[in-house]
């Protein structure tokens, strides 16, 4: 278990730096001026006379590596460029908006994980029977409608017609709360930061705006878990292990509960792991949709305006996340399977 | 001394409906367990052995396989006709199963123990403390060296013998009269197989239980039983005490299955065995079920059916040709001459 | 050969695999006879989505425009006849490049093994450390936006599945003893590849063809909606979508239902185009994946 943890920890750096490298190719694309952006922090440097100065400076004239080893080491240093779409920093942007996106995923994957492996395992169970052949359709359509036509709908239905989920992260009164200077916050999310202040109306209201979007985040993906589930607790269910588990009198309820299932959630780990790491993608969609500011509309504005350096640095997050998720869901593997646990 | 009679089989037919059609495995199947007794039924793979045992713990892949028709009576009652909650406190109490690959009939997330203390946990009503402990007993009992540590280990850390004793120990743990172990030593290696067999012998004749031991291997019948029934394609061919079966097989099937094994006392040019193998469910010979394959067969057996007829007091075989069977055996090898009359 | 006739009769027991397989072909249909469904104006660009007038507010459906019309007044009909074929043109393209990646990593991993093996993995990790949808992204806002650059991304990010799909299948046929056989004896490498290797992958990568060819379309519609896609009047679903977006929520307190239309016909076309591809996929998994024959 250990020397398993610490090879995957070692490959850690070898990824990053693949990852960043292959980010950076892609600016290969672009000129020295569009690419200038991702290497300054004040706005002031890109007029004028300085650009030619600084283009020499970070060599975007010259050969790739060193554009990228320049890059890389102002990224380190946490210095993602100057976003043009929105004047700030790039880190100051996603410092900002990177809580809200957490946020709204961990509410959205949570039931997902709970209601995408319970329902599995029911459609498993009741293998061929109407449950199975309903819930086989509703994950089909989950799979079938796009999660912007999903989102329009609900926006719709739930702004344009009853008026109940508005848009955006706070009403205007919330906002002028949460920016307030007696509104401490901690951790970025409004909704844990509204209880720590003990501040209940803003809470609810935080709560208020993000049933929409994590209603179209979560659709698709409890759909998939769900059909991944089922095939697993069906594939678990024709072992030999469940035919002895029966042979041994246990009744049905511990051998499908305790038996088919704990095998059946280790390849539902690695999906889950692939969910969330999905609904990152899926933030793109869903927030612009709701214009709700996190780090997904930020890259889709950023990609509309051209905002080069707000791409790169989005990116380089997204790696990141993606990559320390994918870590702890291997981590999370090894302790289900007892098989991996050794090796 | 006559014993009490455990375990009467009368007349079993299942059947299974698959994606073609409905196929019947076994056809009217008839045998008998003696308290303290071992029967042993052999035969080739797909001869319906395995299936036969599964029809009396009930344990048919659901709405699939299917008893349509005969009696299971055990201690009197019909297995068939109780409850499935009834039928639980049988499976494992009374009459226990073991079967042919540890490795997959073993589930592999869980502790060999605690799949033994589940068990007993279960059926002798003791806490997980006890039950544990009872296990640590169980594993001593079956020659599992270190068992307070072997307890808390998963089947992949064990070998493949260690890994059947301690299917073994579960199996015995509540001291079932019935024990149906389904080719349990195949698996293993040939050494281990004397021992695990020992093994099964010593703790039968400690708890005084019966044993059904499903077998491809004569010599394991030789070894463990006191009666047999020769299996071929869902019927049995030939139903006999094991001395007067190893002495005077009746059935040509019998004999093909004796002449395959090489035995030091006689030589041989070849081995001998049956050529062709076990017809498909759904291409069933008219006549005799051996009929394609029977080197005596004559034109009566590729019609009709023989049935079961007494040879000698508690000496049953299936064919017509009986009588010159102690004659024809003699010529195996140039045996499609012999007595085949020409078309 | 037998066998694909065995899994079309199979196909064709079943309701819902049956309902996935005349969507597909109503779709199929669509989009060759688009030129006679929906006649371009101008034959020389019938993707270019004819605008009858100019006035922002989108029409209701009328004897002209039986859909409708959206904002700038795009004849729906046409949008969602034409927009069939980007979706058919984005699918095989993007599916068929991936696929040859796919193939060409996969079996120089598999087959070589080692540090090759290694390094290829290494880099397809590197790859799928991306959410999909922000690779593409990524590599739109620098190539710029339009259709061909999103079809190149999507390939960009999308091989990696098939990677690793053909890479476990020659690792399984590798193992086989003829295989073994027939290295020892010096068989071509290629033949291996064709006569043994393709048939043994070939089922689980229809399914993941089936599945993807709804993927594809819907992951370009989305980049299409957030403007990253097409240019405005390519006739495309997601574009269709967008378009409608301002009119829906109108919050001007007006009757939200009076440009139903704009929504509710490119979705239909979408949701069902997408249902006929994963009722297919999803009834050859059943029949195809021998792990779910219980």
């Amino acid at each position: 278990m250990i020397s398993f943890i610490i090879r995957r920890l070692l490959l850690l750096p070898v990824t990053l730096l693949g990852l960043t490298f292959l980010i950076f190719f892609f600016t290969s694309f672009l000129s020295p001026y569009q690419l200038l952006s991702a290497y300054v922090q004040d706005p002031r440097q890109l007029q004028g006379a300085n650009v030619e100065k600084l283009i020499e400076k970070y060599g975007l004239k010259k050969n790739f590596m060193v554009k990228y080893g320049n890059w890389l080491e102002k990224i380190v240093r946490g210095n993602f460029g100057w976003s043009l779409s929105l004047n700030e920093p790039v880190i100051k942007v996603i410092g900002q908006r990177f809580p809200a996106t957490l946020e709204l995923t961990i509410y959205a994957i949570v039931p997902v994980i709970w209601i995408g492996i319970w329902l599995g395992v029911v459609a498993a169970v009741h293998h061929n029977g109407v449950i199975d052949q309903i819930l086989r359709v509703v994950a089909l359509l989950g799979y079938s409608i796009p999660a912007f036509v999903l989102g329009l709908l609900i926006l719709f239905i739930f702004y344009g017609v009853l008026g109940w989920l508005p848009p955006g992260r706070l009403d205007q009164w919330a906002q002028m709360i949460v920016y307030s200077k007696n509104f401490h916050q901690y951790t970025g999310m409004i909704t844990i930061d509204a209880l720590l202040n003990g501040n209940i109306p803003v809470f609810l209201d935080a709560l208020k705006h993000l049933i929409a979007p994590i209603l179209t985040l979560s659709y698709l993906s409890w759909a998939g878990l769900l059909r991944i589930t089922r095939s697993s607790m069906l594939e678990a269910l024709g072992q030999d292990y469940i035919r002895t588990a029966r042979a041994k009198g246990l009744s049905e309820r511990v051998v499908v509960n305790k038996h088919a299932r704990r095998n059946a959630l280790i390849p539902a780990t690695t999906v889950a792991g692939m969910m969330f790491i999905g609904m990152l993608g899926g933030v793109i969609i869903t927030e612009t949709i709701f214009n709700y500011p996190g780090i997904g509309s930020f890259s889709a504005q950023a990609a509309e305006q051209f905002d080069y350096s707000g791409v790169l640095g989005v990116a380089v997050i997204y790696g990141l996340v993606t990559i320390i998720g994918n870590l702890i869901v291997d981590i999370t593997y090894a302790l289900i399977d007892p098989r991996v646990r050794l090796g | 001394m006559v014993k009490d009679v455990l375990l009467q089989v009368k007349n079993l037919h299942t059947v299974f409906h698959t994606e073609d059609g409905t196929v019947e495995a076994i056809g009217g199947v008839d045998f008998e367990v003696r308290q303290g007794e071992t029967l042993g039924i052999v035969g080739e793979s797909g001869c319906g052995k395995s299936v036969t045992s599964l029809s009396i713990m009930r344990l048919l892949p659901k709405g699939i396989g299917e008893v349509p028709q005969g009696e299971v009576i055990y201690k009197g009652k019909n297995l068939l006709k109780l409850s499935e909650r009834e039928m639980r406190k049988i499976r494992g109490k009374e009459i226990a199963m073991i079967f042919q690959e540890p490795m997959t009939a073993l589930n592999p997330v869980y502790t060999v123990g605690e799949q033994l203390a589940e068990m007993v946990e279960l059926h002798l009503g003791m806490s997980k403390k006890e039950a544990y402990d009872y296990a640590i007993k169980m594993f001593e009992k079956v020659g599992i060296p270190m068992p307070e540590k072997r307890i808390y280990e998963y089947p992949h850390e064990l070998s493949g013998g260690l890994r059947q004793r301690a299917m073994i120990a579960m199996m015995m743990s509540c001291n079932p009269n019935l024990l149906i172990a389904d080719e349990p030593t195949t698996a293993l290696d040939v050494t281990i197989q004397a021992q695990v067999l020992d093994l099964m012998r010593e703790l039968l004749k400690e708890y005084n239980s019966s044993l059904i031991m499903i077998t491809h291997d004569l010599g394991v019948i030789a070894e463990m039983a006191d009666r047999v029934a020769v299996m071929y394609a869902g019927r049995i061919v030939e139903y006999a005490d094991v001395v007067p079966l190893f002495k005077k097989p009746s059935h040509p099937y019998t004999v093909g299955l004796m002449r395959s094994i090489p035995r030091p006392d006689v030589e041989v040019d070849r081995l001998d065995s049956i050529k062709g193998v076990v017809p498909d469910l759904f291409h069933m010979p008219k006549g005799c079920r051996f009929s394609n394959r029977c080197p005596y067969a004559i034109d009566k057996c590729f019609e009709e059916e023989p049935p079961l007829v007494e040879v000698e007091p508690g000496h049953y075989t299936r064919c017509w040709r009986y009588q010159e069977m102690e004659e024809l055996s003699k010529h195996w090898e140039s045996g499609e001459e012999v007595g085949k009359t020409s078309k | 050969m037998e066998g694909f006739v065995k899994v079309l009769k199979k196909l064709m027991r079943n309701p819902t695999s049956i309902a996935g397989l005349l969507l597909v072909l109503l779709f199929v249909a669509i989009a060759i006879l688009a030129p006679v469904l929906a006649k371009p104006p101008y034959p020389d660009t019938p993707y270019q989505m004819p605008q009858n007038g100019w006035s922002s507010v989108p029409q209701p459906p009328s004897h002209e425009d039986i859909f409708g019309t959206t904002e700038g007044q795009y004849d729906i009909y046409y949008g969602i006849i034409w927009g069939t074929r980007t979706a058919f043109k984005l699918g095989i393209f993007v599916i068929g490049l991936a696929l040859i990646i796919g193939l060409f990593v996969g079996t120089i991993s598999a087959y070589f093994g080692g540090w090759v093996d290694e390094v290829l993995m290494r880099v397809t990790d590197i790859f799928l450390a991306f959410p999909f949808l922000v690779g593409v992204i990524v590599i739109v806002t620098m190539l710029g936006p339009g259709l061909n650059h999103v079809m190149w991304a999507l390939v960009i990010f999308y091989w990696m599945g098939y990677a690793r799909l053909i890479r476990g299948s020659v690792l399984e046929v590798k193992e086989n003893d003829y295989v073994m056989a027939g290295r020892a004896l010096g068989t071509p490498g290629a033949r291996i590849i064709t006569r043994h290797i393709l048939p043994n992958s070939i089922y689980p990568i229809l399914i993941q063809v089936s599945m993807d060819m709804a993927t594809i379309p819907l992951t370009a519609a989305a980049l299409s909606f957030l403007g990253l896609g097409a240019p405005v009047g390519y006739a495309d679903w997601g574009q269709l979508v967008s378009f409608s977006r301002n009119w829906i929520i109108s919050s001007s307190g007006g009757n939200p239902f009076a440009y139903w239309y704009t929504i509710t016909y490119p979705s239909l076309a979408i949701i069902l185009y997408a249902m006929g591809w994963n009722l297919l996929g999803d009834s050859l998994r059943d029949i195809l994946d021998p792990r779910m024959l219980i």
